[in-house]
């Protein structure tokens, strides 16, 4: 018995150190350890020896079965752990190789900075309306208060579609389709597509972007417009930038005003930017004219309102620094990817 | 408009600088853009407002000095002769045939002057302003033109017919050389000013060379008057005209000074062209007064947002001209000088001029009082943003195209609709609006191919036109191509954009609609035959993607396969609705059954999904391609091998294995029997 003992406590160790894999080991767990393992049958035997020497040699079988259990546990970490350490070995990268995937493309500038203008008057309660592309003259200019035969007109060149309808010259006659559908108080961001007959260059394109707002209530002052349009200035562009509001003239508006703030190139000392102005014009507003009221059916004694509009290229090509407004259309991934 | 200092300062005083004073004109609404020269010699390039004609001369850029700085206007250098009036009988008739178009006409004839070079002085001045002097008689009118405003012209007494001038409109293919040396052909809506044979001027446009004053003119007649605005615009845009006088004519000239300028004027050809004035003529057919307008104070301070005092208020104002002529509680009456007629009109237009010499930076910052509460964003607009993303994801290049593009374009890739042309294109390039936004996505993959970018996937959500029964319709259009690979500069052959790529993003866009969209094998003149689909929603096509068509393809000079997509969606996000409700996750567990197939030719997986969903009854969830097999191993007569998991869940409690093995048992039965797919 004791022998039977000894012999496979050397027969386990000796096997246990040979082997080399986690399925050996499992093999050698059931071998001896198992419920038909040989520890089992050892103590199988413990009913045919002597009822005195039963106890010293259960004793022995199972300090056997923990010496087993232990080495194979052991066993079975250092197989483990040479596992993890092939694996490690063998799978290590060069971080430095690139990613997988497609890379993300990117949204055209002039999207993300119609997105930025929206946000912000968003912020301030706006709600987008929109018109369509192809306006009417009447809302396009005589309900603007720009009549036909007025040099006023000349303010803008025109496409025409056919008669009586025109590719809208700015996003304004959406205002009159606003205030003809909706009673104030009304706030209303109004961002599109518009048109001149233009010829291209550096400066000018015959198809570009703009953005309008438009305000009605009871009460409104040429105060809240600055005070609006100086705070959309100060976030589109910084909180330092100089703001300056100079006298100009529109059909639609009444007083007008232009909106400059400091050239950041020279902040303010003249350069080719500015040309030597230190100012960079960037938007144009005013009160709402009462004939333009009137053409919509608001009664301008009972609501005031102001109105105003800028160009998306404009205020794209100063943030970004970029001089040439063609380069929005040319679409080269080059320029597209930096966005 | 050109302004010399030195010309400004005879009519008021200036004690500021000359950039001082640019600055505090440009706040005043007369932007001077430019300052040349220095010292005496300083010029200031002012860009007149197109409602502010008063200042189309130095004198109205002096009025307005006046007003901003507090100075006064130097009246005594505006004073004329007085010369006595002739009857029209004299030697000279004049006729106003048309008396709309000619409310005044003032003719002076004055006989024996000596043509010669004008003063120095005049000459100089002249040039400062860019105008180039030419004899005493020409340069007198237009010296006068930018020191008053007034434009008036001079004819060679000698060389009018008849002795006699006729206002009247042009008789149809009428003939006239002006002065500008164009020969132009007028129509019966043209005021000209004639002789009793032939037109000798264009009215308020510009002098014919058959009257033109030169070194042998010995007998004048100066004509100074007020036409039609409208008339002379029309004309001048008709005519494509445009002339210092006309710009003054159409705006509207001051009526007071017709007559004043005139005067000025017979001055200065006495002094410096000498001769006898024989009489002049002033024929009116209206007179004209001041307009009265009242101004509310409430009106002032509602709406500008200031508290200025009535007396600031009457200071502003007669400062520019305004005499007070009438006072109530709470409001005035201001009567407003001719040369503002037309500009100043309203109450309004009073309350910009206070608000514009106060100073618009001088008026307090404030923010709207009344909150508005309306909802912020339409979920039209959130949408579009999130697809942008979606793409922008999925490595797409959002673009942006010119709606207006050459009609040729549709026509090389055989689009079906032909677009609609403008009436008055700048070129033939940007002359038709587009039906379609791929012919300019075609041409930016060209452009960048060109440049040695040939991997690029790009998109664009804009607007195209639709000619419909006598409408045009705009729709907004989403549409992309894609070409190369989809890493860049990897070898990789199966990094390639496919259709399979392009339709997992459209059908990642889909996710985001309520609507159940197909993609369904459609013949397209566009896409290339058998990897050409039609994109429907409720049986109604929407859209298309596909390989570009290997002809369209060869007419770009793409030698990869390009792939693309249009979805007109409008209709779509319109039905879009902000808030979804939430669907329970399940709480019991599926059991999963895989099914492998042999599948001719003319079966789709669409066909497959189908049958599976429909024989599986309300208990299938999912199914899922997970393998599919195409090549020369399969069993003749079968086309592609597609293998299957499908899952079944019961929402309200636990599937059991029989129970699945049957319904997966009657699956397979119809499919075998409905599709004559084979199991494998």
């Amino acid at each position: 018995m004791l022998e039977n003992i000894s012999n496979i406590e050397k027969e386990s160790a000796e096997l246990i150190a040979q082997a080399t894999d986690l399925k050996n080991i499992d093999a050698l767990k059931i071998k001896y350890l198992g419920k038909n393992g040989e520890i089992t049958a050892l103590l199988r035997t413990l009913r045919d020896i002597p009822a005195d020497d039963r106890p010293n040699a259960g004793s022995r079988i199972n300090q056997l079965k923990n010496k087993i259990e232990n080495l194979i546990k052991k066993k079975q970490a250092e197989l483990l752990s040479i596992i993890t350490d092939n694996k490690i070995r063998s799978e290590s990268l060069d971080v430095t190789l690139p990613g997988w995937g497609p890379k993300k493309g990117s949204l055209h500038p002039l999207t993300i900075v119609m997105d930025d203008a929206i946000k912000i008057f968003a912020s301030l309660g706006y709600t987008i309306a929109q018109g369509p592309e192809i306006e009417t003259e009447y809302n396009n200019f005589d309900a603007l208060n720009i009549p036909q035969n007025h040099p006023s007109r000349d303010m803008w060149s025109t496409f025409y579609v056919c008669p009586g309808y025109v590719l809208r010259t700015h996003t304004s006659p959406v205002q009159i389709r606003v205030m003809k559908k909706q009673k104030p108080p009304i706030r209303v961001i109004m961002p599109g597509r518009v048109y001149r007959s233009d010829a291209m260059d550096l400066a000018h394109s015959p198809i570009f972007h703009q953005i309008e707002g438009l305000a009605v209530d009871t009460g409104i002052t040429f105060g809240d417009l600055k005070g609006t349009l100086s705070s959309f200035v100060k976030q589109i562009f910084g909180e330092k930038i100089k703001v300056r509001f100079r006298p100009s003239f529109f059909p639609f508006t009444e007083p007008s005003t232009e909106i400059d703030v400091q050239c950041f190139v020279c902040e303010g000392r003249g350069c080719r930017l500015c040309k030597n102005t230190g100012w960079l014009e960037i938007l144009g507003a005013g009160l709402v004219d009462p004939a333009v009221f009137k053409s919509v059916n608001v009664d301008p004694d009972k609501y005031s309102g102001f109105a105003f509009g800028m160009g998306i290229e404009r205020i794209a090509m100063l943030k970004y620094g970029i001089d040439d407004i063609r380069i929005f259309y040319e679409n080269d991934k080059r320029f597209l990817e930096q966005f | 408009m050109k302004i010399p200092f030195e010309w400004l300062k005879e009519f008021v005083n200036i004690n500021i600088s000359a950039n001082e004073l640019a600055d505090r004109l440009t706040l005043a609404g007369l932007e001077v853009s430019n300052i040349e020269g220095s010292g005496s010699s300083v010029v200031f390039d002012i860009d007149i407002l197109p409602n502010r004609k008063d200042c189309l001369s130095v004198i109205g850029v002096a009025r307005e000095v006046a007003a901003i700085t507090s100075a006064k206007l130097k009246v005594q250098n505006l004073k004329a002769l007085h010369i006595k009036k002739q009857k029209n009988n004299s030697l000279v008739k004049v006729d106003v045939n048309d008396k709309k178009l000619c409310t005044r006409y003032i003719a002076a004839v004055i006989d024996n002057i000596r043509i010669g070079p004008s003063p120095e002085w005049m000459q100089k001045r002249l040039l400062s302003v860019g105008m180039r002097p030419i004899n005493n008689i020409v340069d007198i009118t237009n010296y006068l033109l930018v020191e008053t405003g007034q434009p008036m012209h001079a004819f060679d007494l000698g060389k009018i017919s008849g002795n006699k001038i006729i206002i009247r409109k042009a008789r149809e293919g009428e003939k006239i050389k002006t002065l500008d040396g164009s020969d132009l052909v007028l129509d019966k809506n043209i005021l000209c000013v004639a002789d009793d044979e032939k037109p000798v001027a264009l009215a308020g446009v510009m002098g014919g060379a058959n009257s033109e004053v030169d070194e042998k003119t010995k007998s004048i007649i100066f004509e100074s008057a007020y036409f039609d605005p409208e008339n002379i615009n029309k004309t001048s845009k008709k005519l494509k005209l445009r002339s210092e006088s006309s710009i003054r004519f159409e705006r509207g000239v001051d009526w007071v000074s017709v007559g004043d300028t005139l005067q000025r004027a017979l001055n200065l050809v006495k002094q410096y062209a000498g001769g006898n004035v024989r009489g002049v003529i002033d024929l009116k057919s209206r007179e004209k007064k001041p307009k009265k307008i009242s101004l509310r104070l409430d009106s002032v301070y509602g709406l500008l947002g200031i508290t200025i005092s009535s007396s600031s208020i009457i200071r502003i104002l007669s400062g520019l001209g305004f005499k007070m002529v009438g006072k109530k509680s709470g409001s005035f009456v201001f009567e407003i000088p001719l040369y503002r007629e037309g500009d100043i009109e309203r109450e309004i237009d009073i309350i910009e001029e206070i608000a514009r010499i106060y100073g618009y930076d001088n008026i307090p910052v404030t923010l709207p009082k009344t909150e508005v509460w309306q909802k912020v964003s339409r979920p039209q607009d959130d949408l579009i943003g999130k697809i942008k993303n979606i793409m922008v994801g999925f490595g797409f290049f959002e673009t942006k195209n010119f709606s207006l593009i050459d009609p040729n374009s549709f026509e090389n890739i055989n689009m079906p609709v032909k677009p609609l042309k403008i009436t008055n294109p700048l070129t033939k390039d940007n002359s038709a609006l587009a039906t379609s936004l791929i012919p300019s996505l075609l041409d930016v993959l060209k452009y960048n191919k060109n440049r040695q970018i040939n991997d690029m996937a790009i998109f664009e959500i804009n607007n195209v036109f639709f000619p419909e029964n006598n409408n045009i319709a705009e729709k907004l259009c989403f549409s992309g191509a894609a070409a190369g690979n989809v890493i860049n500069g990897t070898a990789d052959q199966t990094k390639q954009f496919d259709f399979y790529y392009i339709k997992n993003i459209l059908e990642s866009v889909f996710m985001e609609f309520p609507h159940v969209f197909r993609i369904i094998p459609v013949k397209n003149i566009l896409l290339q035959p058998g990897k050409s689909a039609q994109i429907s929603v409720d049986d109604i096509p929407i859209g298309f993607i596909g390989t570009l068509h290997p002809d369209v393809a060869a007419k770009y000079g793409f030698i990869k396969d390009v792939f693309i997509f249009e979805i007109y969606f409008d209709s779509l996000l319109n039905a879009v609705q902000k808030h979804h409700k939430f669907v329970q996750i399940p709480k019991y567990p599926s059991v999963t059954r895989d099914v492998s197939l042999l599948v001719p030719r003319e079966i789709t997986n669409e066909m497959i999904m189908c049958k599976i969903k429909s024989a599986g009854k309300d208990l299938v969830e999912k199914i899922l391609l997970f393998d599919k097999y195409k090549g020369s191993q399969l069993q003749e007569g079968y086309d592609i091998s597609l293998a299957y998991s499908v899952v079944y869940r019961d929402k309200a409690r636990t599937l059991t294995d029989n129970e699945v093995n049957d319904l997966h048992g009657q699956v397979l039965a119809a499919l075998t029997a409905d599709l004559g797919v084979k199991l494998r």
